[in-house]
C-alpha cells in the first residue's frame, strides 16, 4: 500500500472497524502509526480526565443504605405518614376540645337550671296556695261544711225515695 | 473480575431477602461512581447526575427480579443510565422555557486534572489542549454519538457491550462512534 492511511480510515479503525488490510498498513507505515497512536493517546488522556474529575464530584455516600432509604421508606411515604399523623392529631385534639366544650356546657346548664327549676317549683307551689279559696288554717271548717252537705245530701236523697215509695 | 462478582451477587437465587439487600448494597457501592462518571461526563451537571445515578440503582434494584443474567450486572446497570440519560434530556428539551438556573459541574478545575494527569508526558501543553477540545467538541456531540463516545472511550466497554447497554446494532454504534471521531478528530486538526 503506497498511500497513507485517510482520517475517515483512522477514525474507522478507532471505532472498531480493524480490517487486516489497515492493520497491515500500519505495521508497515510508521507515519500512520504515530497519528494513531497521538490520537489513541489523546482519547486515552480524555478518558482519564473524565475518571479524575467525576471522582472530584463523587458526592460523599449519600447513605450507607441507600436501598433503606430509597425503598424501605421513600421520601412520599414518610411524607404522607407524617401528613397522616398530624391529621389524626388534629382532629383527636379537636374531637377531645369539643366533647370538654359539650360536658362543660352540659355541666353549666345543669348548674344554671337548678335554681331555675326549683324557682318554678316554689311559685307553682305558692299559686296552689293562692289558688286555694280557703287559707290552710281554716281547712278544718270547710271539711266540716262539706261533711254537713253531704249528711243534707243523703237526707234529701232518702226523703225522695220515701215519697217515690 | 468486578463484573463477574456483581453478576455472582445477583443470580444466586436462594438467599434471604436481607442477604440479598446487602448484596445489592455492594453492587450498588460498587458500580454507583461509574454510572455517576457517565451521567456527569453527558449533562454536565451535578444535580442530574446525582439524581438520575440514585434513580438508576433505585430501578435497577425494583427491577432486579427481571434481570436475567444476558449481560454482566455493569452493563445491565448502564442500560438502565442510558434510558433515563435518554429521557432526562428529551424531558428537559421540552421544558425549554424553563430558566432555572442548573447546578454545572465547573470544569474550571480541569486544568488541574490534566496536569496531574499528564506529568509525565513530554509536551503537556499540547496533550492539554487537545484533550480540552476533546472535552468541548464530546459536549457538543448529538446524544446517541456522545453517548457511545463516552462508553467507550471513558467506560472503556467495547462494541457488543455498547449495543447492550444502548440497545443499538453493532452497525449503528460503529457509525456514532465512528461520527463522534471523526468530529473530534476534526476539530483537533483544526487547532493544530
Amino acid at each position: 500500500m503506497t498511500r497513507h492511511l485517510s482520517p475517515e480510515e483512522i477514525s474507522s479503525w478507532l471505532a472498531g472497524d480493524q480490517d487486516r488490510a489497515l492493520q497491515s498498513h500500519l505495521g508497515q507505515c510508521p507515519k500512520c502509526c504515530d497519528e494513531l497512536r497521538q490520537s489513541e493517546e489523546v482519547l486515552s488522556r480524555f478518558g482519564e480526565s473524565v475518571r479524575v474529575w467525576s471522582q472530584g464530584h463523587l458526592p460523599v455516600s449519600p447513605s450507607r443504605s441507600f436501598i433503606r432509604g430509597q425503598i424501605a421508606t421513600p421520601f412520599w411515604l414518610k411524607a404522607h405518614a407524617g401528613v397522616t399523623i398530624v391529621t389524626l392529631l388534629a382532629l383527636l385534639m379537636s374531637s377531645r376540645h369539643w366533647l370538654s366544650t359539650q360536658t362543660v356546657t352540659k355541666t353549666h346548664s345543669a348548674v344554671e337550671t337548678s335554681p331555675a327549676v326549683t324557682d318554678s317549683a316554689l311559685l307553682a307551689q305558692l299559686n296552689r296556695q293562692l289558688s286555694t279559696a280557703v287559707p290552710e288554717s281554716m281547712e278544718p271548717l270547710t271539711e266540716l261544711i262539706v261533711s254537713d252537705r253531704q249528711s243534707r245530701m243523703e237526707e234529701r236523697n232518702s226523703g225522695v225515695r220515701g215519697i217515690g215509695q | 473480575m468486578d463484573c463477574l462478582a456483581t453478576s455472582e451477587l445477583l443470580g444466586t437465587v436462594d438467599k434471604t431477602a436481607s442477604d440479598y439487600l446487602a448484596d445489592f448494597e455492594a453492587i450498588a457501592r460498587l458500580q454507583r461512581p461509574r454510572i455517576f462518571r457517565f451521567l456527569l461526563a453527558s449533562l454536565r451537571e451535578l444535580d442530574a447526575a446525582e439524581t438520575l445515578t440514585q434513580d438508576c440503582l433505585f430501578r435497577a434494584f425494583r427491577n432486579r427480579e427481571q434481570f436475567r443474567g444476558e449481560c454482566s450486572v455493569d452493563t445491565w446497570l448502564m442500560q438502565i443510565a442510558v434510558n433515563l440519560l435518554r429521557d432526562h434530556v428529551k424531558n428537559r428539551r421540552l421544558q425549554f422555557w424553563r430558566t432555572t438556573q442548573r447546578s454545572a459541574a465547573p470544569i474550571a478545575d480541569l486544568h488541574d486534572v490534566l496536569v496531574s494527569a499528564q506529568q509525565n508526558c513530554e509536551n503537556v501543553a499540547v496533550v492539554q489542549e487537545q484533550v480540552r477540545a476533546v472535552w468541548e467538541v464530546a459536549e457538543k456531540l448529538p446524544l446517541k454519538q456522545r453517548t457511545v463516545f463516552l462508553l467507550k472511550f471513558v467506560e472503556d466497554m467495547d462494541v457488543p457491550e455498547i449495543c447492550a447497554a444502548t440497545g443499538m446494532k453493532p452497525g449503528t454504534v460503529k457509525t456514532h462512534l465512528f461520527r463522534a471521531l471523526k468530529t473530534v478528530r476534526e476539530r483537533l486538526g483544526e487547532r493544530a
